[in-house]
C-alpha cells in the first residue's frame, strides 16, 4: 500500500485549502471509525489525508441564545450521546448517537464523519431530519448551510462537494414540551439498522399533536420523511388508528433493498411496527409532564 | 444483476441511432466516462469511473458489438477491470429503438456482474445506484438528442 501524505491543519480554512490542492486523491479524516477500516481493507487508498483533529472549532458544542444548538463536526458519538444539553425534541439526536455501533466506534466516530459517509442505514440521518437540522459545510468559497432533508442525496451521496468539509450540525430549538425518540431494529447489538424511526413530537394540553417530524432510516438511499403522512396525525389526538394510517401512507414512499440483513419486503413490514413503538415510547416519556 | 429501463426521446429513430453509434456522444452521456476509442469495426475501449461513497473504481472496458440491426437494435458485451486491482465488471447490453408519436422509444437492458471492491456492496444497492446512473444518462442523452443538430459534435 502506498503511504498517504498526512496533514493536520489547525484551521478550517487551511484544511479546505490542503484538500482542494490535493484534488481527487485527497480525503478528510475525522474519527476514522469507517475510513481507517476501509483503508485497512484496501477499499480506499487516499494519497493525501487531511486530519480534522487539530481544528478546535470543530470540537465545540454550544447553544445560542435563541436555543439553536451547534454540534461541531468532530464531536464524538459518545459525547453527543451523553450531551445533557440535548433535551426535549433535540434529544432525538443524542438517542440516535447512543445506538451507533459499539463503544469503541462511539469513542472514535464523529458526527461530521458519519453524515459525510452517509450509510443509508446509519443512525444520525433520520434523527437529523426529524430534528430539522441544518448542516454547515465549509469550502473554498466559505460556509454554506444545507437542510438535513436536502443533504442526504441517497446511496452514500451527500451535498458535500469535492474540497468541502462538514463543519457543524445545527439543531433549531424544538417546540416547548416536545419529545424526541429514536427506535432502531437491528439483527444483533451494534449492527446497522434493518430499519429505524426517528421522531420529534409535541402535544398541547388537550393531547392534540401540535408538532411532528418523523423520518425512517435504512429503507432507501437516505432518510425518508413524508409530510403528507405526518399531516394525518397533526392536529388530532395520536390514536392507534391515526398512527397506523400515517405508517401506511409513509411506507408507500420507502425504497428498501434486499440485503444480507433482511429483505425489502420484511423492512416494509416492520416499519409500521417501529413507528407505533416510537409513538408509544414518546407518549410514555411525556406522561409525567402532562 | 439485471437493469431494464426505457425512455422516450423527442427525435426520430435515425437520429437517435446515429447518436448512439457516435463514441464522442457516448463519452458525454455515460456518467463517469472520460474516453472511448475505436479499435476495429466492432470493438471499442472505454474508461469509466464508478463511485460509491469513498470508493472510486476506474474501469478499463473493452466493448464489443455482437449484433447490430440499424436503426432498431444493438447488442454489446463489455468486460473490464480496474487497473491492477481485482475488481471486474462484465455486462451484456441490449438496446432497442422504436418509433413513437413524439419521437423514439429507447428501451435497454443490461445483465451486469461486478466483483472486487464494488462487489462488496449488495446487489440490491448496486442496482439502485446503477438505476440512478442510468437516469443521468437518459437526461444527458435526451438533452443532446433534442437539441438542434448543429450543436452536436
Amino acid at each position: 500500500m502506498m503511504a498517504a501524505t498526512f496533514h493536520k491543519p489547525a484551521t478550517v480554512d487551511d484544511a479546505v485549502r490542503v484538500l482542494t490542492d490535493a484534488g481527487e486523491g485527497g480525503r478528510p479524516i475525522s474519527g476514522g471509525a469507517t475510513l481507517v477500516a476501509m483503508m485497512n481493507a484496501k477499499l480506499v487508498e487516499p494519497d493525501v489525508l487531511v486530519s480534522l483533529s487539530a481544528i478546535a472549532e470543530l470540537k465545540d458544542f454550544g447553544r445560542a441564545p435563541d436555543g439553536t444548538v451547534r454540534i461541531g463536526a468532530m464531536r464524538r458519538h459518545r459525547e453527543t450521546a451523553f450531551e445533557s444539553d440535548l433535551a426535549g425534541g433535540q434529544a432525538v439526536v443524542a438517542k440516535a448517537a447512543s445506538q451507533i455501533a459499539n463503544p469503541p466506534v462511539r469513542n472514535m466516530g464523529t458526527i461530521g464523519g458519519s453524515i459525510s459517509f452517509a450509510d443509508p442505514a446509519a443512525d444520525y440521518p433520520p434523527a437529523l431530519v426529524a430534528a430539522d437540522a441544518t448542516i454547515e459545510i465549509a469550502g473554498p468559497d466559505g460556509r454554506r448551510f444545507v437542510p438535513a432533508e436536502e443533504f442526504f442525496l441517497g446511496w452514500y451521496e451527500t451535498a458535500v462537494e469535492p474540497g468541502e468539509i462538514v463543519t457543524a450540525v445545527l439543531l433549531p430549538p424544538a417546540p416547548d414540551r416536545a419529545v424526541g425518540h429514536y427506535e432502531k431494529l437491528c439483527r444483533v447489538a451494534g449492527d446497522f439498522a434493518l430499519a429505524s424511526v426517528a421522531l420529534v413530537l409535541a402535544l398541547d394540553g388537550a393531547g392534540t399533536v401540535t408538532h411532528l417530524r418523523l423520518a425512517v432510516g435504512g429503507c432507501g438511499g437516505g432518510p425518508v420523511r413524508c409530510p403528507e403522512a405526518e399531516a394525518l396525525v397533526v392536529g388530532a389526538v395520536p390514536s392507534a388508528e391515526r398512527i397506523a394510517a400515517l405508517a401506511e401512507r409513509l411506507v408507500e414512499d420507502l425504497d428498501p433493498v434486499d440485503d444480507s440483513r433482511g429483505s425489502a419486503e420484511y423492512r416494509l413490514q416492520i416499519v409500521p411496527r417501529l413507528i407505533a413503538k416510537a409513538f408509544e415510547e414518546a407518549l410514555t416519556e411525556m406522561e409525567p409532564a402532562r | 444483476m439485471r437493469i431494464e429501463q426505457s425512455f422516450t426521446v423527442g427525435a426520430p429513430p435515425d437520429r437517435v441511432w446515429s447518436l448512439i453509434r457516435d463514441p464522442q456522444v457516448m463519452v458525454g452521456c455515460v456518467p463517469g466516462c472520460d474516453g472511448i476509442e475505436q479499435i476495429d469495426e466492432t470493438s471499442y475501449t472505454a474508461q469509466v469511473t464508478v463511485s460509491v461513497g469513498p470508493i472510486k473504481a476506474r474501469f478499463n472496458l473493452v466493448i464489443e458489438i455482437t449484433e447490430e440491426q440499424a436503426p432498431t437494435f444493438i447488442r454489446t458485451e463489455s468486460r473490464g477491470e480496474e487497473g491492477s486491482r481485482a475488481s471486474m465488471v462484465k455486462s451484456v447490453n441490449e438496446m432497442r429503438l422504436a418509433p413513437v408519436d413524439d419521437g423514439t422509444e429507447v428501451s435497454y437492458s443490461a445483465d451486469v456482474e461486478i466483483s472486487g471492491r464494488l462487489g462488496r456492496y449488495g446487489a440490491g444497492m448496486m442496482k439502485k445506484i446503477a438505476t440512478k446512473l442510468a437516469g443521468k444518462f437518459e437526461e444527458s442523452f435526451r438533452t443532446l438528442a433534442e437539441a438542434p443538430e448543429e450543436v452536436v459534435g
